[in-house]
């Protein structure tokens, strides 16, 4: 995992000083799951006069709606006892950063994203025009925000080392929407009048648990209800395909993740990679393997599982198509795998898809998409959005 | 006017694990204002570590110097520079600087805190420099000096310090010949002209025993001699010193036989 | 002399007043003039002067000042030229201790304090060993080859803390590892000025015994100078400048090595009456200017400070080196 995480660290970094547009890597870029008890903290609920609103999959989110807006409180995903803010959003009085609580006035009319990840979780509520500054402009896809970016009306804020802290006043937000590292510092920016809320939808330990914090955004604009809408209609889509899914005679083994130098790097069974894995009506591979991100384990150790195994799935990001043959020529070995000399692989091209985005607001799409390569049967002809079958153009 | 005194004075060292070996026991000196006296010996004999002590750069291993009838320990150690100017043999080159920045170090005891020049401070400095010859190269950086002018630089810095009491350390090192001489004499006439009190070592025994009318000789093994050049002359330490069995002076000359034993 | 010095001066401030008016959003030169004057400019291009580009400059400047009176002091008391807080293994040893207080799991704030309070005692726990070093061993080179050592050794801890850290704070401390000037806010400048310029202060108080040190420790005792003290507070500056710099900019390299050797080649003297106050000067211009460098004001995308720093103080040390030993202007 450090290993890994280096790699993409560097090569994230090379990507954002576009020293190299075209580049290919195998960013299993990872998040991580568990299948904790959702609910909220009755400790929390119990509080005040405040009417608590129900948040189903989401570990650290908890909302409660107040007389003039609501109560935010967001802990830390992985670990519920770890808080990293509350937040009064509130219809008359005056935003405030720092302190034991911040104070957002609402409706938010500029917001500024520290991930692009965040991007729909206000253009799917119909927020357009909110976004004023995005992390990094090339990365993101949406069609309306990148012409917001062209015109000028929504800047870059990331800068060499985190934010451009003038870039970001110049989008002059009303609130900028980040995300926890647990060393990250945001006590500059909020010295600067900005009001920080944190989203840890990346923290989160299912694909529900992350779409959930579209009601995040929808308190913020003050629509609440749009976003409650939306996530239901999410949700149900998601557990109506799950139900299908459960339909499956026989449930395949898969397994996902890549080999770097002599390791094998998976995600842990209590990643949201294998949640998906399970939805979709399939054996997680790693399920012994306990985690919630990437584990390192020995490549030789493993082989006979990866060998052994029906499907093999991957994020990768390449600007031209990805075929089997692009795996062999990463790594010879992976032609000992039975998924792989069957061409059961799938892949999830970030270059070509939103998977970072928003996929995190299409769970259910995505899920459809995994039942529609490990059971065609129940979902005949179905139309690929983000993981897709590989084209096979080698045989062995 | 007693500018130094030393009663009972030991020096010596003890080589880790090893017995004590005494340098010098039960040394007594006054020295007087204007005095000029010379510190004599073989190799190892103490020269330089009596020097250290009296210069208050080293413990003694019992007794104590007194400056101007007072105690050493009891000057503290930032003021000691007014009272005596010392020169010891292991300075370091020190580069970089020029010969003026040099000879302007004698200065400090005088300077304000960050060590600025006025202009007496520069007046002492070009009358050291002239009392040395040196005058010529104050701009030449010390890296490009012989180990000759250098030492004229490091001597025409303790000039410049101008204190009372002068302590140096073999200062003919390096110096050919006539220098030495000439150094000696200018060191006989600030004692004699200016009321310095000097005392140095040196290893060019024959004009000192013509221009030094005190000597002391150290045989290293806790034993001294101290007088006039006569006096010293029919000392039995003399002779062991120079390993000669007659030793004389005549017309201020030291005439000895060689010993080719 | 007082040419070069108001040169010096021109130089700092003209490279500050760039830096204030150059950005990585344009904000027009009269707003930035009247924002800096208290004129009436637009509450958002004050902002951006008063809180995010003065707040850089100050520190770009200082930072890089105080480093080079550090690498200055550090020079004459090892009485060694290639001394400085990065070669002898200071920056490295503040690293060590910022690396474990952000990824040791110390359950210890990655803040800001916490982190300065480690970087200083880091870097002054590796001072005391070079020094303890230095005292046994009269030879440079086995100094330097310690610092080195040490440096190897701290990175190797640095390493091994990584490879148990968990992501974000490792990328927290790699990111710091880039160095950048833009660390000070507007908050933490008292934490972060106050140290430093209380060193620089002090450090100007040390002139006539560091001077009085150049002719060797004998020499300097001869002259009434308490070695021991003055060791002791050349250690006490070096390190706390060392390591707040470090703890707020990263392990900033060259600046310290190198400022004092423009010093004396500008001067060609070493007397720290006039090279202590010239380093000062020169530190601060090549902090501004690497930064400048780094921040690439009309590029989108800046490069980590420290490669800047590298890329110009590897050739510039390198030529130092050569020059001096032919002028002989080194200490």
């Amino acid at each position: 995992m450090p290993m890994l995480s280096y790699l993409t660290l560097y090569v994230d970094r090379l990507l954002s000083m576009r020293f190299v547009s075209a580049f290919l890597f195998f960013g299993l870029v990872l998040i991580f799951a568990s299948c904790g008890e959702p609910g909220a903290d009755p400790a929390f609920r119990a509080e005040g006069k405040a009417e608590a609103m129900p948040v189903h999959h989401s570990e650290g989110l908890r909302i409660e709606k107040t007389r003039d807006g609501f109560l935010v409180e967001v802990r830390n995903p992985r670990d519920t006892a770890e808080i990293y803010g509350t937040y009064r959003l509130s219809r008359t009085k005056k935003s405030s950063a720092g302190g034991d609580e911040t104070v957002i006035r609402i409706p938010v009319q500029r917001a500024a994203l520290n991930s692009t990840t965040f991007v729909p979780f206000f253009e799917k509520i119909d927020a357009h025009g909110v976004i004023t500054g995005v992390s990094y402009a090339s990365r993101v896809t949406n069609e309306r925000v990148k012409a917001q970016i062209d015109a000028g009306e929504t800047l870059e804020i990331a800068g060499g080392d985190g934010i451009d802290t003038e870039r970001l006043l110049m989008s002059a937000p009303d609130v900028l929407m980040a995300y926890m590292y647990n060393a990250s510092d945001f006590s500059k920016i909020e010295d600067l009048g900005i009001p920080v809320i944190m989203n840890m939808e990346y923290a989160e330990s299912t694909p529900l648990g992350r779409a959930e914090w579209v009601k995040l955004a929808g308190c913020l604009i003050d629509r609440y209800d749009d976003a409650e809408e939306l996530f239901e209609v999410i949700s149900r889509t998601y557990g109506n395909l799950h139900d299908l899914a459960r339909e499956a005679d026989y449930y395949p083994v898969v397994f996902s993740g890549s080999k770097y130098e002599s390791k094998w790097f998976t995600p842990g069974n209590r990643s949201f990679v294998a949640q998906y894995i399970r939805d979709a009506g399939a054996r997680y591979a790693f399920q012994h393997v306990d985690g919630q991100s990437n584990v390192e384990l020995d490549f030789e150790s493993v082989l006979s599982t990866l060998v052994k195994a029906d499907f093999w799935g991957l994020i990768v990001s390449d600007n031209n198509e990805f075929k089997l043959s692009s795996l062999i020529r990463m790594e010879p070995q992976y032609a000992l795998f039975n998924s792989f000399k069957k061409g059961q692989v799938f892949v999830c091209n970030t270059a070509k898809s939103d998977y970072f985005g928003d996929a995190v607001l299409e769970p259910h799409i995505v899920l459809s998409d995994l039942i529609g390569i490990l059971h065609p049967d129940l979902l005949p002809g179905h139309d690929f959005t983000y993981f897709r079958p590989v084209v096979v153009d080698v045989t062995s | 006017m007693k500018v130094l005194e030393v009663r009972g004075l030991k020096t010596g060292y003890r080589p880790k694990g090893g017995a004590e070996n005494v340098l010098l026991e039960n040394f007594n000196l006054t020295a007087e204002e204007g005095e000029l006296i010379a510190l004599i010996g073989a190799n190892g004999a103490g020269k330089s570590t009596l020097l250290r002590v009296l210069a208050g750069l080293q413990e003694p291993r019992s007794g104590a110097a007194e400056w101007f009838g007072k105690s050493l320990p009891k000057i503290p150690v930032n003021q000691r520079p007014r009272y005596a100017a010392s020169l010891f043999r292991n300075f370091a080159k020190a580069d970089g600087m020029s010969v003026y920045d040099l000879v302007a170090l004698g200065r400090h005891p005088y300077t304000g805190m960050f060590g600025r020049l006025r202009d007496e401070d520069r007046e002492a400095v070009e009358h050291a420099m002239t009392l040395t010859g040196i005058s010529d190269f104050r701009a030449r950086q010390a890296a490009t000096l012989s180990d000759g002018e250098f030492q004229k630089a490091m001597l025409a810095k303790l000039l410049a310090q101008d204190a009372p009491l002068m302590i140096l350390d073999e200062p003919a090192t390096h110096l050919d010949l006539p220098a030495a001489v000439d150094l000696l004499r200018l060191l006989n006439r600030l004692s004699a002209d200016h009321g310095k009190t000097v005392i140095f070592s040196t290893h060019n025994i024959a004009p000192v025993f013509k221009l030094v009318r005190k000597i002391i000789l150290l045989d290293g093994r806790g034993n001294y001699a101290s007088g006039t050049p006569e006096q010293l002359s029919e000392h039995h330490l003399m002779c062991s010193f120079l390993r000669t069995d007659k030793v004389r002076v005549e017309n201020g000359n030291l005439i000895y036989n060689f010993d080719n034993k | 002399m007082r040419i070069r010095f108001a040169a010096i001066a021109l130089l700092a401030g003209l490279l500050f007043f760039l830096s204030i008016f150059l950005g990585s959003v344009y904000v027009s030169p009269a707003e930035v003039w009247q924002s800096l004057t208290g004129g009436e400019a637009p509450l958002l291009s004050q902002k951006i002067v008063t809180a995010v580009r003065l707040p850089r400059a100050l520190t770009a400047a200082l930072g890089g000042g105080g480093l080079a009176v550090a690498g200055l002091l550090m020079q004459t008391l090892f009485r060694n030229p290639l001394a400085g807080p990065s070669v002898l293994g200071l920056s490295s040893g503040a690293s060590l201790a910022v690396a474990v207080t952000a990824m040791g799991g110390t359950g210890l704030v990655f803040g800001y304090y916490t982190q300065t309070i480690a970087a200083v005692i880091g870097s002054t726990a590796v001072l005391l060993i070079i020094l303890a070093v230095a005292r046994r061993f009269a030879d440079v080179t086995v100094v330097l080859i310690v610092g080195l050592m040490l440096s190897f050794f701290t990175s190797a801890v640095v390493g091994l803390l990584q490879s148990v850290a968990d992501e974000s704070s490792l990328k927290a401390f790699v990111y710091w590892g880039f160095g950048s000037f833009a660390g000070v806010g507007t908050a933490q400048m008292p934490v972060f000025a106050g140290p430093v310029i209380a060193g620089i202060l002090l450090s100007a108080l040390l002139i006539k015994p560091l001077n009085a040190l150049l002719p060797g420790e004998m020499h300097a005792k001869s002259m009434g100078v308490n070695t021991g003290r003055l060791r002791l507070a050349v250690m006490g500056i070096t390190g706390m400048v060392t390591g707040v710099v470090t703890a707020f900019c990263g392990p900033v390299a060259f600046i310290g090595l190198a400022a004092p050797h423009f010093a004396r080649m500008t001067f060609g003297s070493v007397n720290h009456g006039i090279i202590l106050p010239a380093s000062l000067g020169i530190g601060a211009v090549l902090g501004l200017l690497c930064d400048l460098i780094a921040r690439r004001p009309f590029a989108d995308t800046g490069i980590p400070l420290n490669t800047v720093c590298a890329f110009m103080g590897a050739p510039v040390v390198i030529y130092l080196i050569f020059a001096g030993r032919r002028k002989k202007w080194l200490i």
